[in-house]
Parts: structure tokens; C-alpha cells; sequence
């Protein structure tokens, strides 16, 4: 069994006021999709309004779907964000 | 004539104090739409080839779209063309506010300017009426005076566009501000200045005509609908204006810093779009029919920029005035967005231009004694400085206000290989290297160094659906291609570009269809050829000035200097295949000219 991972987490725009802070350090699962689903859970980030409005989960500025195999694991001081939608500047 | 359109173009001749007022005819319409596409038309077909862009033969042409001036929402966009005196090239430079709609009411789609004037005038449109009169009193005036007197003088109902001193000393980053919104980028003041022109104020008392009434207002419900629920347009950019996505930016490497030397920065803390709107937006503000409502007005309420009060900043200034240069005060920000509504400038070549010569003077190309003082990043005062000798055309700012491709040809040495600019344009507030479409946006654009010709960073690495890897070359062609047709005829409709995050090609069409009652409007495949007939007139435009292959790359430092650091780091642009590909599906040939059988196939002549 895996050892946990400390990474920092972000949180951007709404996400911000979800989780009622812009930045933490957690210890959570090296396997990316787990480690998601429990920070989801622990700053309760799924609601209505993050249906509605699609958002993208980045890990080191590469979002989640674009990451290679070996990428999908986390490794300390990884830094995973929560995007909320935006279109452009 | 077709709903949303008044079918008259205004035109005056400033050396001889005339004007006319001509018909346009409706197949010119239908194939060029308005604003940019009727610019295009118009610009291609009149003004010589090689003309100098600050003399008497050059033009100006003010164009508007039909959706200008109408209930329809973010319908604020009028459009001003010319021959660039900072690229030598194609320009448009879009502008929001209330004077495009002004101008409609007046009685007009289309406001050529043509020639000189001997002494500095003001051009006053009421409708019908149209006076030439002097300028002498405004001589030297910043914009917001130039404003206050000229409404003073006509009235507040009056709108006013107009240059400031940058635009009176005919510098290329020079731009024309409408009360407080911008035709910025290119040079257009300059070319206003060289007329000898201070100042265009209209006022209209006409209205729109619809078409068919019902099935516009139905379309218009439904688009509203779409603004207001969309995350972004009714979410994050009335909340946090345009500056919403700067932490996206900076998380994902796309924000240039240090004039793209791409080194760590921590400036995002105090620049994000959260201290801006907790710290330092005052109050909303929108354009004419516009539910976005993305402009904040923001003021200093301590520190050395005390006071300073500023319509903004816009994301692509806190980049600017932020981490190009090093700094990370918001105040420092703001005042020197203010001084370039003040001055006239182009707020995105100015701070670019300002993060160049940072980097000229920590290089030793350039020294204290020709900047006339210490030119370092982080130095906000320096900034500062620099931009009032930009606006004021003195000292070193003779230098770098032409620009940093003209600048560097005159630093000399290696400059060129960091001045960052395509075409001549300094380029905006993303990184290609992050973001590898967006070098081909870059490369391809028609005016040189711009985002918003395409903006692909929105698919590489916004998008939760139909994402593309930003690291890679496959399928930005078609992309970069697909957008520029698509904004270009944005552009040429009067709709604000911010309105497309939210609403359908659809949504669009059956807007125009419904106003204008044009049947081929109510087709997105028509309009997207007609995207596609402007883009490749612009292009023929640019050939015919000199233009070519050559100039549809980047600059050195983002081909050959792997990012040093972020997402991207160790990677370049690679662009030759992407612009091979461009080429191919655009039918040019390999030095990027159009085939014929392409040019038939618009309706375009060589």
C-alpha cells in the first residue's frame, strides 16, 4: 500500500470561497484521482454551481486529462489547483 | 436597406474641408458584412500600395457593424482601420463604449477620413450636419481634458474620441480613446495625429432599423439568457473583470515574465484578480447594452499612488505594468494605465515596450545616461517615468515609443533578439511556449503581435471539453485558422469578442438574420466564409506592403530559449510545422500567398 504524499493545493476564484482558503498543504493518496476525489470531499467542492460550471483540476500547471501514466501518481510537493471556468483575459 | 444597417458611409476630406455622403451598395454588404470586413474592402481597394502611413494618402476608416448600436447584448463595437505606422502593415483596432452606437444614430456605418488638415480641427458630426473647427486651444491636452472641454463645448450627449499628446507627436504606439475605452493597438492616434485631426465628436438622434422584429427579440432573450448563465460572462469576468484569469495564467506558465524571460515570479499574490476586486474596484462599469458589465473602475486608496483613479486595469495591463516589468504594486498598475488613457498610448506596447528596455539596460545595451536614469525590473518608479517620457515624446521615450522592433534597430547589438514583437507589434500577455497554438496565433495574425486575432490558450488549456495539449503542434492549424475566421467576422458584426465565450456561431446567426433580415446571416457556413474572405483580404493587403514568410514567425527567444522554468520548462515553440500546415489548409502557397483558386473561390482579385 502506498504511503500518503504531502502536496500544496490551490484553490482559485470560487473555489476560493468554497473551501474558504486560497492555498493549503494536505497529505493525501499519491494516486491523482483519488487524491481529487478526497480533497472534493474534504472542502465540500462539489455543489450546484460547480456542476453547472465545468472546471478544470491541474497538477504542476498540467491538467489531469493531459497527464502521462507515471504522472497520474504524486509525488511531495506537488501542486494540485482547482480552476474555476474562464475563457479568456 | 437591410435591418441593423444605415447603408451610408460618411466620407471627409480634411484638406479640403469636405464631406459626402455615399450608398453602400448591398452586395458589398452582404460580402463583407461591416466594421473589419468593409474596412478591408475599402482599405484594400483605396489606399495606394507602399503609401506612407502618416501622410496625407493614408486613411482612417470607422466602421460599424450592424449589431452596433441595438438591444442585441456587448453590441457596443465599432471598428477604426488604417495603414499602421508602427507595423507598416494591416491594422484594425476594436473599440467598446458608446461612440460606435453614436455614430450609427448619426446616421452612419462607415466614417472614412481622408487627407489633412492644415491647422489641428475637430471633425463635429449631428447627424446630418457635419462643421470642421479649430483645435487650436486643445493643443497639448491629455484625453480626459480634451474630453470635458469638448463636452463642455457641444454638450454631455455628445461622445468624443480622441488623441492625447502621443497621438499629436505621431508616435507609433499612439492609440485613440473613446472616453475611457481604446482603439489601442497599432498606432491609429499617430495616424489621426499626422492629419492633424485632435478630435471626432458625434452625436446622432437616428435609431436602428430591425427586420424582423419578433424573431430578434426572441433571439436576443435567449442570448441574454446565455451571458448571464455562463460561468464566465455571468460569472468570474463581471466579478473580477478581465484580470479573471491571471492566476490561471500564472499557475499554468502562460504569464510572461521579465519580458518572456520566463523566471519564477511571485508577484501573482498581490496582483490576482481576488486583491484587485477585494482591494481596489470601486465600482462596475459597462459598454452600450452590455450585461457582462467586465469594466471595473478602480482607485488607489494608499501608498505613493494615492489617488489615482483608472477604468481598469485590464488583465493584459496588470501583465503589462505587472510582471513584464517586475512590478507587483496594483498601484503602480493603475497609474500607469491611467497615464496611457491620459497620454493616448497603447497600454499592452507600452508596458512591453517598458519590460524591453528593463532588460537592454540589466544587459548593458543601454545606460543611465542615455535613459537618464537607473532602468532595473521590480523598479516601479522607473516605470513610471518612462511612460510619462513615452507620453510626452521626450528623452529616451523618443527611442522606445517607436516601438521595440524600431527600438532595438537603434539599441543596436543583440536587442532584436529579445525585443518581443511579431510583425512589429509587441505581443500581449502570453507565453507560446506555454501554449504552443498561440505562437501561430501570434505568427499569423494580420496586425502583428496579438491575442485576439485567435485565441487558442482558451482550447489548450481552458476548456474542460475538447481540450488539445498545449505542448503539442497537432491540430493548432485548423484551430488558429477556424478562430481567425470566426473572430474576424466578430469583428465585422459590432459584437464585443467577450460575448463568444458564452454564445453559439447559432446564437449569432439567428441575431443577424432576425435584425438585418439578410437570409444568407441565418447560415454560420456563410458568415465563416465571409470570415474567411476578410482574413485572406488582409492577408493580400499585408502582401502587397511587403510582407511575406518571413514575417509570419516569432521572436528568437521563443524558438531557441528552452522555458526555463513552470509547466513548460525546457520547451520552445516549434512553429515550422504548425505554419506549414496553416499555409496548406488555408490554400496559400509555401510563401504563405494565395493560391488563385482560393481567391476565386471568395471572390477576391489580387
Amino acid at each position: 500500500m502506498n504511503s500518503k504524499v504531502k502536496v500544496k493545493v490551490q484553490f482559485l476564484g470560487p473555489f476560493r470561497e468554497t473551501a474558504g482558503k486560497r492555498q493549503d498543504v494536505l497529505e493525501v493518496e499519491p494516486d491523482v484521482r483519488a487524491a481529487i476525489a478526497e480533497i472534493e470531499r474534504i472542502f465540500q467542492l462539489k455543489t450546484p454551481e460547480s456542476e453547472l460550471a465545468p472546471s478544470g483540476v491541474f497538477v504542476n500547471g498540467r491538467h489531469v486529462s493531459l497527464l502521462s501514466k507515471e504522472k497520474m501518481l504524486l509525488k511531495d510537493n506537488d501542486i494540485i489547483t482547482f480552476m474555476h471556468y474562464v475563457s479568456g483575459g | 436597406m437591410a435591418g441593423g444597417y444605415t447603408g451610408k458611409l460618411l466620407r471627409i476630406d480634411l484638406g479640403k474641408r469636405s464631406h459626402s455622403v455615399e450608398n453602400i451598395p448591398e452586395e458589398i454588404i452582404k460580402k463583407y458584412i461591416g466594421g473589419k470586413g468593409i474596412s478591408a474592402y475599402l482599405l484594400y481597394k483605396e489606399l495606394p500600395a507602399k503609401c506612407d502611413p502618416l501622410g496625407p494618402e493614408n486613411i482612417l476608416v470607422f466602421a460599424n457593424g450592424p449589431l452596433t448600436g441595438t438591444l442585441a447584448p456587448a453590441s457596443s463595437r465599432v471598428t477604426v482601420s488604417t495603414k499602421s505606422p508602427l507595423t507598416g502593415g494591416w491594422l484594425d483596432s476594436n473599440c467598446g463604449g458608446f461612440w460606435g452606437p453614436e455614430l450609427k444614430y448619426a446616421g452612419y456605418d462607415v466614417l472614412v477620413i481622408a487627407g489633412c488638415a492644415e491647422k489641428p480641427t475637430v471633425v463635429v458630426i449631428e447627424d446630418e450636419t457635419i462643421r470642421f473647427e479649430s483645435a487650436a486651444e486643445l493643443g497639448g491636452y491629455d484625453c480626459p481634458k480634451t474630453e470635458k472641454t469638448l463636452k463642455e463645448k457641444y454638450g454631455a450627449d455628445h461622445r468624443v474620441a480622441c488623441i492625447g499628446p502621443a497621438g499629436e507627436n505621431r508616435l507609433p504606439l499612439a492609440g485613440i480613446i473613446a472616453e475611457g475605452r481604446a482603439f489601442g493597438r497599432g498606432g491609429s492616434g499617430a495616424v489621426m495625429g499626422s492629419k492633424n485631426l485632435k478630435a471626432i465628436v458625434v452625436r446622432g438622434r437616428g435609431s436602428v432599423e430591425i427586420a424582423r422584429y419578433e424573431a430578434f427579440l426572441t433571439a436576443n432573450n435567449e442570448a441574454m439568457n446565455e451571458l448571464t448563465i455562463n460561468p464566465d460572462t455571468g460569472g468570474s469576468r463581471p466579478k473580477y473583470g478581465t484580470n479573471n484569469i491571471l492566476s490561471a495564467m500564472d499557475v499554468l506558465g502562460i504569464h510572461p515574465v521579465h519580458n518572456f524571460q520566463g523566471i519564477p515570479w511571485s508577484g501573482a499574490e498581490k496582483l490576482n484578480e481576488e486583491v484587485l476586486a477585494d482591494q481596489y474596484f470601486k465600482k462596475n462599469k459597462a459598454c452600450f447594452a452590455c450585461p457582462i458589465r467586465c469594466s471595473k473602475v478602480s482607485r488607489v486608496d494608499s501608498g505613493k499612488y494615492k489617488g489615482s483613479v483608472v477604468e481598469g486595469p485590464e488583465y493584459e495591463n496588470v501583465w503589462s505594468f505587472g510582471a513584464q516589468c517586475g512590478n507587483a504594486d496594483p498601484g503602480a498598475v493603475i497609474e500607469a494605465e491611467r497615464l496611457c488613457d491620459f497620454y493616448g498610448l497603447d497600454s499592452i506596447s507600452v508596458g512591453n515596450a517598458v519590460g524591453f528596455a528593463m532588460e537592454c539596460y540589466e544587459r548593458g545595451l543601454i545606460t543611465e545616461n542615455q535613459v537618464g536614469f537607473a532602468l532595473k525590473f521590480t523598479d516601479d518608479d522607473a516605470m513610471i517615468k518612462l511612460v510619462h517620457l513615452m507620453g510626452t515624446n521626450e528623452g529616451f521615450g523618443q527611442v522606445i515609443g517607436r516601438g521595440v522592433k524600431q527600438a532595438a534597430a537603434i539599441i543596436g547589438k543583440n536587442a532584436a533578439d529579445f525585443a518581443m514583437h511579431v510583425k512589429g507589434m509587441e505581443l500581449p500577455a502570453y507565453d507560446p511556449r506555454s501554449a504552443f497554438g498561440m505562437g501561430l496565433a501570434y505568427a499569423t495574425s494580420d496586425r502583428g503581435g496579438c491575442h485576439l486575432r485567435a485565441f487558442p490558450v482558451g482550447a489548450e488549456v481552458l476548456q474542460n471539453r475538447g481540450r488539445m495539449d498545449p505542448f503539442s503542434t497537432e491540430y493548432k492549424a485548423d484551430l488558429v485558422k477556424s478562430q481567425q475566421e470566426w473572430f474576424a467576422i466578430v469583428d465585422s458584426i459590432g459584437l464585443c469578442l467577450f460575448a463568444t465565450f458564452a454564445l453559439t456561431p447559432r446564437q449569432v446567426t439567428l441575431l443577424l438574420a432576425g435584425l438585418t433580415g439578410i437570409e444568407e446571416f441565418a447560415s454560420a457556413d456563410y458568415l465563416i466564409t465571409a470570415g474567411e474572405r476578410i482574413y485572406n483580404l488582409t492577408r493580400l493587403f499585408n502582401i502587397r506592403e511587403g510582407f511575406g514568410k518571413k514575417d509570419d514567425t516569432l521572436p528568437s527567444r521563443l524558438l531557441n530559449e528552452p522555458m526555463p522554468s513552470g509547466p513548460a520548462k525546457g520547451l520552445t515553440v516549434d512553429l515550422e510545422p504548425m505554419l506549414k500546415e496553416y499555409y496548406y489548409i488555408r490554400g496559400w502557397d509555401e510563401e504563405g500567398v494565395p493560391k488563385k483558386e482560393t481567391l476565386d473561390r471568395l471572390g477576391l482579385k489580387q
